[in-house]
């Protein structure tokens, strides 16, 4: 099986830059962990993916461009890509080209080695063309690493689409989503509350980490240092402001506002008070349900509101998958635990 | 007016763990430059921190002794600023959840006892170090990661002495729970001080100025008189206007400056590390830590001046300082009876300190050979004259007693025969001396045991000469 990876995903020796002209020429000094996994698993690396600066999807361009690791297992380059999709341009876009997009569990693949965005919804997950390759991609990076303190303590998980019980799913009220009831999939409209709320919680806390997960890159150590700059805050200012591109000093923009004395607790903090009212609804609403169906696309350019489908995953830490189904594209959730049923579920729709 | 100082302090102290925070590079003190730095330290993408747990123990034991409430569940917290010495632009630190609270330390001073109550105490990590020469700025990360505890006072400081006393107090209850080894020429110590100045009887306070990274007590001295005197200019002739700011203390100018407005300004941006999970602080591991505390000075004063019969000027002088105190147990452990163990430390040991002008706490020796040349004295092996110029070789040179003894043949000389000789011919070629003894001063018997000695090279049994020369002398006399 052969692999590649995002370019923010480190593999001792390469140029790893996660798409920053700030990293121009950082060579990673260690593997990723998954990088290692893989490699010890026998499967075969066939190279880094250039992504989206820090793996943000800029709200500047709405091209919606194909992302070159799409295009990459499209071209048959490889079987998987192991990816950090944190805005869901990855999801919506292996849905819409006929590819899946799986999403682990927060804490049960090792993050060490994956140059963060936003550490606390940052998950390498795998983007493939078969569910099977994925879920043997998934299976050999999942497991404790005592390099990342966020790691589950399981130490290995197996995950197949063998599951034969009844797969209970609560689905979103969406013509695009349509799952028949058959033996083993029972359905039922399910109440999915804070949709509205959620991409602002997302870009809020978004912004804020990573303006902070970026200002190591200040010049004096690594990656890149503005030419000419003479002097301390020179080299800052030119380095930062000709290193970064748009998105990147936006988001720095937007969250150092965010964590400033004057804003950090009508906007942080508030936001992370949201981020456990919807964890706790929807912890609740995943006891009902085996597994959440919503589409995995809502047409139109607006990425902000299309964020709203990708966000829940990300603040609360669930496993996802999407993949094809009609025209938009379906996107699973289920807890940690339940995996198993999802990918049973995925498989049903699939074939 | 009569005017009054109230002063807050954030001490600073490294913890003695062997690793970093959040990574497994040493943290002692004296590495060449960027030796103790590996990607994480060094602030890498891609890397991830890991808590050490040792320095959370070392932070409930501070805790235990400030007599703190321990925070059930701690969290650790980012603080941005952007500077060289910090290789991710940020601090990791405890803002929201810090290991504990609402403390107190006791201090006694010339006015008598005096609680200072503290805020609490959180665990962060410390910066590295810029070195500035010849128009180019190095940074050495040995010290960036490593641990370290502040402990915030409230203001309850009034006086420059009473900071001192406390400053020393809790460099006594830190360092022997093992918390740390607080060296304040080393900077394992160092001290913010928050002064104000107020009318007394006031219940409102001044202006505050902070003064950053001091380092030393008589520096700390200095700079209160100093800072209280421009504060009281600045109040009575309105000189100038006191305003909220950082000042740098310049100890060779002995003044303090303002920091440029812009390093006032700081927002740091503080929010919860999500990359550090939690971690919760049961009451069982606060007991485990509890049990395992080490003797406190207090509790080993007082078992030394009880039990062990040693005085209480020694008692005072050996817990006032940790290493003084490990050499102690040391030597008792080595079989020597305490007391001796107290007077050669206090006598002996000591003396080399003022000496090389240096502190109690860095004065080094080999405590089997000490103990091993205290023995040979109490076994009559070796004379006091003898050990005393042995120990100054042990402690230079580090020369093993025992060896030293034997090659040079400086033990005990007690032979009667060769002894009485010497006394005889010594009363032979000072008969002024005894003359002056028979007219009854007997002041002379000390200066005729020193030619004695002196004529054996301080190898003579002390007793023995005595005892012959006082017979010497009374047959003289008859």
């Amino acid at each position: 099986m052969k692999f590649m990876m995002q370019d923010c995903i480190m593999a001792a020796g390469e140029i790893c830059t996660a798409g920053s002209k700030m990293l121009r020429g950082f060579r990673a000094p260690f593997s990723a962990a998954v990088f290692e996994r893989c490699e010890s698993a026998g499967m075969e690396f066939a190279g880094l993916i250039p992504s989206d600066e820090f793996g943000i999807d800029g709200l500047f361009d709405q091209s919606d461009a194909v992302d070159a690791s799409v295009t990459a297992v499209l071209e048959d380059k490889c079987d998987a890509v192991l990816c950090n999709d944190v805005f869901g341009k990855l999801r919506r876009q292996a849905a819409s080209n006929g590819l899946i997009y799986i999403r682990p569990v927060y804490g049960t693949v090792s993050r060490f080695g994956l140059i963060p965005a936003v550490s606390s919804m940052d998950q390498v997950g795998v983007l493939c063309r078969s569910l099977e390759d994925g879920l043997a991609v998934l299976s050999a990076i999942s497991g404790h690493d005592s390099r990342d303190g966020t790691s589950l303590p399981q130490e290995a998980y197996s995950y197949n689409a063998d599951n034969t019980r009844a797969v209970t799913v609560g689905l979103a009220d969406h013509p695009a989503v349509t799952i028949n009831q058959t033996d083993h999939i029972k359905t039922a409209n399910a109440e999915l509350k804070y949709f509205g709320v959620m991409p602002q919680v997302l870009y809020i806390l978004g912004a804020a980490e990573i303006s902070n997960n970026t200002t190591r890159y200040d010049g004096v150590k690594f990656g890149f240092r503005a030419e000419d700059a003479r002097g301390l805050e020179d080299v800052y200012l030119r380095s930062r402001s000709e290193g970064f591109g748009q998105d990147a000093k936006l988001a720095s923009v937007v969250g150092c506002m965010v964590l400033s004395k004057e804003h950090y607790e009508p906007l942080y903090h508030k936001s992370m008070q949201i981020r456990r009212l919807i964890k706790e609804y929807y912890d609740g609403l995943l006891e009902k349900f085996d597994v959440i169906a919503l589409p995995a696309n809502l047409g139109g350019n607006d990425k902000y509101a299309q964020s709203a489908l990708y966000a829940l995953p990300l603040l609360c830490g669930y496993a996802s998958v999407a993949l094809p189904h009609n025209d938009s594209g379906v996107q699973f959730i289920c807890k940690r635990g339940n995996e198993n049923a999802m990918f049973s579920l995925a498989r049903e729709v699939l074939t | 007016m009569k005017y009054e100082v109230v002063i807050g302090l954030e001490v600073h102290v490294e913890l003695a763990t062997e690793s970093k925070l959040f990574c497994s590079c040493g943290a002692k003190f004296g590495a060449d430059p960027n030796e103790n730095v590996c990607p994480a330290c060094a602030g890498m993408p891609g890397m991830l921190p890991v808590a050490n747990k040792k320095a959370v123990e070392l932070g409930i034991a501070a805790a235990l002794v400030t007599n703190s409430r321990v925070t059930p569940v701690i969290t650790f917290d980012k603080k941005n600023y952007f500077y060289p010495d910090l290789p991710t632009g940020y601090q990791n630190t405890q803002w929201l959840a810090p290991i504990c609270r609402d403390g107190y330390v006791d201090i006694e001073t010339q006015a008598g006892q005096k609680r200072i109550n503290l805020k609490q105490i959180h665990i962060e990590e410390d910066a590295g170090k810029l070195v500035h020469s010849h128009g180019v700025s190095l940074a050495d990360y040995n010290r960036g990661g490593v641990p370290l505890v502040e402990i915030v006072s409230q203001p309850d400081f009034r006086s420059a002495e009473e900071v001192i006393v406390y400053l020393e107090k809790l460099r006594t209850l830190l360092s022997f729970a093992g918390v740390s080894d607080c060296r304040m020429q080393e900077g394992s110590m160092r001290c913010d001080v928050n002064l104000s100045v107020r009318e007394a009887g006031s219940d409102i306070l001044g202006t505050r100025t902070e003064m950053k990274n001091m380092n030393s007590l008589k520096a700390i001295v200095r700079a209160i008189a100093f800072e209280t005197e421009r504060h009281i200019n600045a109040l009575e002739t309105g000189s100038e206007e006191l305003v909220q700011e950082t000042r740098r203390w310049d100890d060779s100018i002995g003044e303090s400056f303002a920091m440029r407005e812009k390093e006032n300004a700081t927002d740091y941006r503080y929010f919860p590390n999500p990359e550090i999970m939690p971690i919760q602080i049961s009451e069982q591991w606060i007991d485990a830590v509890r049990a395992s505390l080490p003797e406190t000075a207090h509790d080993k004063f007082s078992r030394m001046t009880k039990e062990l019969s040693v005085s209480e000027s020694d008692a005072k002088i050996i817990t006032g300082s940790k290493n003084l105190a490990d050499i102690f147990d040391a030597l008792t452990k080595n079989g020597v009876l305490a007391k001796d163990a107290a007077s050669w430390i206090v006598t002996e040991l000591l003396s080399m300190e003022t000496q090389e002008n240096k502190s109690s706490d860095d004065i080094k020796i080999n405590t089997d050979k000490f103990a091993a040349l205290i023995l040979l004295v109490n076994k009559k092996e070796i004379s006091r004259t003898v050990a005393k110029k042995v120990f100054a070789l042990l402690y230079a040179e580090d020369v093993d007693p025992i060896d030293y003894v034997k090659q040079n043949n400086l033990g005990m000389v007690s032979d009667a025969a060769l002894l009485d000789g010497i006394v005889a011919s010594v009363l032979a070629e000072n008969p002024d001396s005894v003359g002056q003894y028979r007219g009854g001063n007997e002041k002379v018997v000390g200066f005729l045991m020193g030619k004695i000695m002196g004529k054996t090279a301080g190898k003579a049994d002390p007793g023995v000469v005595r005892e012959m020369l006082m017979n010497g002398l009374a047959a003289a006399s008859e």
